[in-house]
């Protein structure tokens, strides 16, 4: 494995857990006001300067929930901005009853964040709702964005089999009608966890079809190590 | 530049995010009456010296432990009461050891829960144990505090020493190095370029407002404008991994990542964990997660991160026949012709 300053390390196995990162909403104005206003995944650093002001939170998954909460305790208002018509169609169940029953988060559904402005800092958003079209402009000095999320295996590209979002596949959701996957040399198919290059193994939110949960994250990390034992056996 | 800040050392009262100078005394009791009393006491005899905050419940003080973390200020004391409905006393106590290691640990408790007491003291080292009432103040409360102070004042803290951020107050750079420094848990004070502070710092360090943001480190070294790489070398986070060859690579410091990384080394592979940023992922930025397995009263992603890796970092030590068991570097995995941006590495041989 080769690194950005140029120095590399040799290893056995390989378990691919890089995650994913917060797709960035699109919008003019929105890549300009970043660090200003706008803020990707950073509730906790941020929380603190957001007392009594007027907060919105874009996104309808978990973390978006748990970001409103906390958000909460100090902004004077959280809204939650959410393109589907329910919040449970993307939120775990708990979070949607603390969500609703908070005094100080209200909830848009059917709306998207179109664009944003503000000379040093953001000023305002201008929100759509999906259904009519129409555009409001509201005030806001604070948005938190968790919208979706992308792997980030570019530099996985070709040599490691990944699906069209880029997500890295692996086990048998490589090999299709049972027949291994383009390139395998060995006469066993890949093991649960393993990508299309042996020794190989992918672990948590960046494999295809993960179950996206901390807890399922941390099983497969334990259980990519125990392939990695049961391929080391057969070097 | 010298080692620290510049000029007097008061605090600029406009800066939000700058710290007081008194650390806190902590206390919490489910009964709002027993609570205020205990409050109402310490602020007689500290208030000059300490900061009293007050707390009704488990998750409360937790909160308010979190809060004072972040915004880099100490606690030197906790005074819990142990039966508490959601969170105990000694529950509580556990999980503010993540947050305040040397903070002294008080536990106060009617005679009827002395059992449970003294059974949970070996669980978090309990410092003292103090039973209800303690009228009179003068006799029971003030000297268990005063020597828990005492010695707390003599631990080597060695009270994390800080960086300092100056920056413009709405610049995205400034917003993600303040952010590099929180998830890899660096403590730092911020400073607006345009206080008082900031001016004088950038002043000092011979920079000026265009080469923002000015990072001084805990050494007293002047970085302007770091990227993250030469941000994670200069405050001391591990950056080249010490072997050449490993059992074990895995990539990536999320839930997923450190489960490998502490199961790969507690099973005796040789094991490296490169992250590119913090170890933590993106559950390592949430607030709180509440339906993590074993965590009844929940967990923030930093904290549970941060349990993580240390568990992680012991199993390496324990394997380990080398010398230093964990380094990490900021630097991007590349294979065949990828991309290469900031990446940190963490081996756990």
């Amino acid at each position: 494995m080769r690194f950005g300053d140029g120095s590399s390390i040799d290893a056995h196995a390989v378990i691919l857990a890089s995650g994913v990162t917060y797709r960035l909403l699109d919008g003019p104005g929105l890549a300009d006001l970043v660090g200003r206003g706008v803020y990707y995944g950073s509730a906790l650093t941020e929380a603190a300067a957001c007392e009594d002001q007027e907060v919105y939170v874009v996104g309808g998954a978990n973390s978006a929930g748990q970001a409103a909460l906390y958000l909460a305790r100090l902004a004077k208002q959280v809204t939650l901005v959410v393109r589907g018509d329910e919040l449970s169609r993307s939120m775990s169940a708990y979070l949607v009853e603390q969500v609703e029953a908070h005094p100080r988060v209200r909830v848009l559904t059917r709306t998207e964040v179109v664009s944003a402005t503000g000379d040093d800092h953001l000023e305002h958003l201008e929100l759509r709702d999906v259904d009519t079209g129409a555009v409001t402009c509201v005030e806001c000095g604070w948005a938190f964005v968790f919208i979706g999320a992308a792997p980030h295996t570019d530099w996985l590209d070709g040599l490691v089999a990944r699906d069209a979002r880029g997500y890295v596949l692996a086990g048998p959701d490589l090999t299709q009608d049972g027949a291994p996957p383009t390139g395998w040399t060995l006469d066993r198919v890949p093991y649960h966890l393993e990508t299309s290059v042996p020794g190989v193994f992918a672990a948590g939110d960046v494999r295809s079809e993960s179950a996206k949960r901390v807890a399922s994250a941390v099983g497969e990390g334990a259980m990519a190590v125990m392939l990695v034992h049961r391929y080391l056996e057969q070097l | 530049m010298g080692s620290g800040p510049p000029g007097p050392a008061e605090e600029d009262a406009l800066e939000p995010t700058a710290p007081p100078v008194r650390a806190a005394i902590v206390t919490v009791d489910d009964d709002p009456g027993v609570s205020r009393a205990v409050a109402r006491d310490l602020r007689r005899r500290y208030g000059d010296r300490y900061r009293v905050v007050r707390a009704e419940s488990g998750p409360e003080t937790l909160d308010a432990l979190r809060e004072l973390a972040l915004r880099g200020e100490d606690v030197a004391v906790i005074l819990a009461d142990h039966r508490m409905p959601g969170m105990t006393g000694v529950e509580l106590l556990e999980q503010a050891m993540d947050l305040f290691p040397a903070a002294r640990r008080v536990l106060l408790t009617a005679y009827a829960d002395t059992d449970a007491a003294i059974e949970a003291i070996n669980v978090v080292d309990l410092d003292h144990y103090l039973l209800k009432p303690w009228d009179p103040p003068e006799e029971k409360l003030y000297p268990v505090v005063d020597a828990q102070l005492e010695a707390w004042r003599a631990t080597d803290r060695r009270r994390p020493e800080e960086a300092v951020v100056v920056g413009h107050r709405w610049s995205a750079r400034s917003s993600q190095v303040r952010e590099f420094l929180a998830r890899n848990r660096v403590p730092y004070r911020w400073y607006a370029s345009d206080s008082d502070k900031g001016t004088r710092l950038l002043a000092a360090a011979q920079a000026d407002a265009a080469t923002l943001p000015l990072v001084v480190t805990p050494g007293g070294e002047a970085l302007v404008a770091p990227d993250d790489a030469t941000l994670a070398e200069k405050v001391g986070l591990a950056t080249t991994p010490t072997e050449a060859f490993y059992d074990l690579v895995v990539v990536g410091g999320g839930p997923a990542g450190l489960s490998a990384a502490l199961y790969g080394a507690s099973e005796g592979l040789r094991t490296v964990l490169v992250e590119r940023t913090a170890t933590g992922g993106q559950a390592g930025q949430s607030s709180r997660i509440d339906n993590y397995l074993g965590f009844p009263d929940g967990i923030s992603g930093g904290q549970l991160a941060e349990r993580a890796r240390r568990q992680a970092v012991r199993f390496a030590r324990r394997s380990s026949r080398h010398g230093t068991p964990w380094s990490s570097s900021s630097r991007e995995p590349r294979a065949g012709c990828g991309s290469a941006t900031g990446r940190r590495s963490t081996r756990t041989p």
